[in-house]
């Protein structure tokens, strides 16, 4: 076991330190501006969870990886047809099979379901598409990426396809943004 | 046989135009290693260099449109791509995304993001009869122009001197530079080379879809690209059948899929992607001097 001091500890998480602190200073501060401010964070906070997460594997890996947005799609429909309440599930989509339509998990679920499916997904092709290195790589990547665009787009049946589901519930308060975003920060720091 | 022709040519002409436009990218990335995905915005800008040019003769529109293609992509080398020659690849395709979006938003900024009707040619919506079977006139020239501009460009690289010293660049530019070879000069014919490539398949895309907007050429690259990285990046003859591989299989992917299973054909064509990526990671031709060791 590597003996590490508790100087040392804190000296090599100051720059985690810093970022949390920075995430926390702006939302306290969006939380006394106007509601557009307000939202335009929350949609920057969002957007620092997608950044972290696709540089948690471009950063280590070095290479570039697009399929990361195809996951975003994945995700995004799985916590929405989780969470969505069925009256409305039934309105947009009236051919999900039963145990789908039944379902509605508590809200704060859907990024967590979301996130489990994804890793599933992604594990299963990840695995012959990381015997890849460079441009062929980034390619490969890219074809997942559009290959969950085509899918999802026109699955009808499934996801709509290209018509837009309302009735999700908007959960996503500035709090909440911030935590998930320090929980990035603090995911890419520690692996 | 009716079938059999009709999917023939519809096929050819496709493959043909996705193999115009791998080759427009797979000269870039010869000479600079540079994917450039702004080729995208080249062949848009020579569609609505078309369009401003509708009321001209035909003659006199294709040449508007080939000399507004070939200038901007000088342009783009000089300002966007040149100072960045020393980068690696990765930066210089990030570089292009730029460039490429910038000048989207500036089409959408200035003209407008709706469709505009364009019928450059329409003599040639008739269709023709061979044999037993109809096709369209249109497809045929298509195959026809695409033969003679790829003969036209290997007679270039392999019979004239700035052919010889495009070669000979693309094999080893450092070494090129002290044998004697211009290394700007070339750089910016392969543009232009490009560009002109560029506007022939805007003319081509143009007459076929009879409509242009700003997203026009962003398909047509996306599948280029692809079809340039399964054939070899850095290899001409590697990127024409890289295009003609993945408009055939396109085509015949759309004629023989089920009903309901026809949306999701480009899905089948990317998977496809991805499995000839994993059997031939450096693509079905690669290019001699540009083999990573994968």
């Amino acid at each position: 076991m590597i003996r590490v001091s508790l100087r040392e500890l804190v000296l090599r998480s100051a720059p985690l330190f810093a970022l949390v602190a920075l995430i926390v200073a702006i939302t306290l501060v969006a939380g006394v501006a106007d509601a557009v401010t307000a939202r335009r964070v929350i949609l920057c906070l969002v957007n620092v969870v997608a950044v972290v997460g696709l540089y948690i594997f471009m950063g280590n890996a070095g290479v570039l990886n697009f399929s990361s947005v195809g996951f975003m799609a994945i995700g995004a429909y799985t916590a929405a047809l989780s969470t969505m309440p069925p009256n409305a599930k039934g309105m947009f989509l009236p051919d999900l099979p039963g145990w789908l339509m039944a379902a509605e998990l508590p809200a704060l679920s859907g990024p967590f379901l979301g996130g489990g499916v994804c890793a599933a997904v992604a594990l299963v092709v990840g695995l012959p598409i990381m015997r890849l290195s460079g441009i062929a790589a980034a390619i490969a990547t890219f074809s997942l990426m559009f290959i969950c665009y085509i899918v999802l787009g026109n699955w009808t049946g499934l996801t709509g396809g290209q018509i837009l589901l309302m009735g999700l519930k908007a959960y996503v308060g500035l709090w909440i943004a911030c935590g998930f975003a320090m929980g990035a920060i603090v995911l890419a720091f520690v692996y | 046989m009716n079938a059999i022709v009709q999917i023939a040519v519809d096929a050819l002409s496709l493959g043909g135009l996705y193999a115009l436009t791998a080759l427009g990218i797979g000269l870039i990335f010869r000479v600079m290693r540079l994917a450039n995905f702004a080729h995208a915005e080249l062949v848009t800008c020579a569609a609505y260099a078309l369009f401003a040019l509708s009321a001209h003769p035909l003659v006199m529109a294709v040449a508007g449109s080939v000399v507004v293609a070939v200038v901007l992509a000088v342009l783009t080398e000089r300002l966007a791509f040149r100072p960045l020659r020393a980068a690696d690849p990765t930066t210089m395709m990030i570089a292009s995304f730029t460039v490429s979006m910038l000048i989207q938003k500036l089409l959408i900024f200035g003209l407008g993001s709706r469709p505009k009707s364009l019928d450059p040619a329409p003599i040639l919506s008739q269709a023709v009869w061979i044999g037993p079977a109809q096709v369209s006139q249109l497809k045929l020239v298509t195959i026809a122009v695409c033969a003679v501009l790829l003969l036209a460009l290997t007679v270039f690289l392999r019979r004239t001197s700035f052919g010889l010293q495009m070669r000979a660049a693309a094999e080893n530019f450092t070494m090129a530079r002290l044998a004697g070879v211009r290394a700007n000069a070339v750089i910016v014919v392969a543009f232009a080379l490009s560009g002109v490539l560029a506007a022939v398949v805007a003319l081509l895309f143009a007459a076929q879809s009879g409509f242009v907007q700003p997203r026009l050429g962003v398909p047509l690259m996306i599948t280029a690209f692809v079809a340039t990285v399964i054939g070899g990046m850095g290899s001409l003859p590697g990127a024409v059948i890289g295009g003609l591989l993945v408009g055939v299989v396109t085509t015949l992917l759309q004629t023989f899929l089920p009903p309901d299973l026809r949306p999701f054909r480009e899905a089948f064509v990317f998977a496809l992607v991805i499995l000839a990526l994993l059997v031939r990671p450096n693509g079905l031709f690669p290019a001699r001097g540009l083999k990573e060791r994968i």
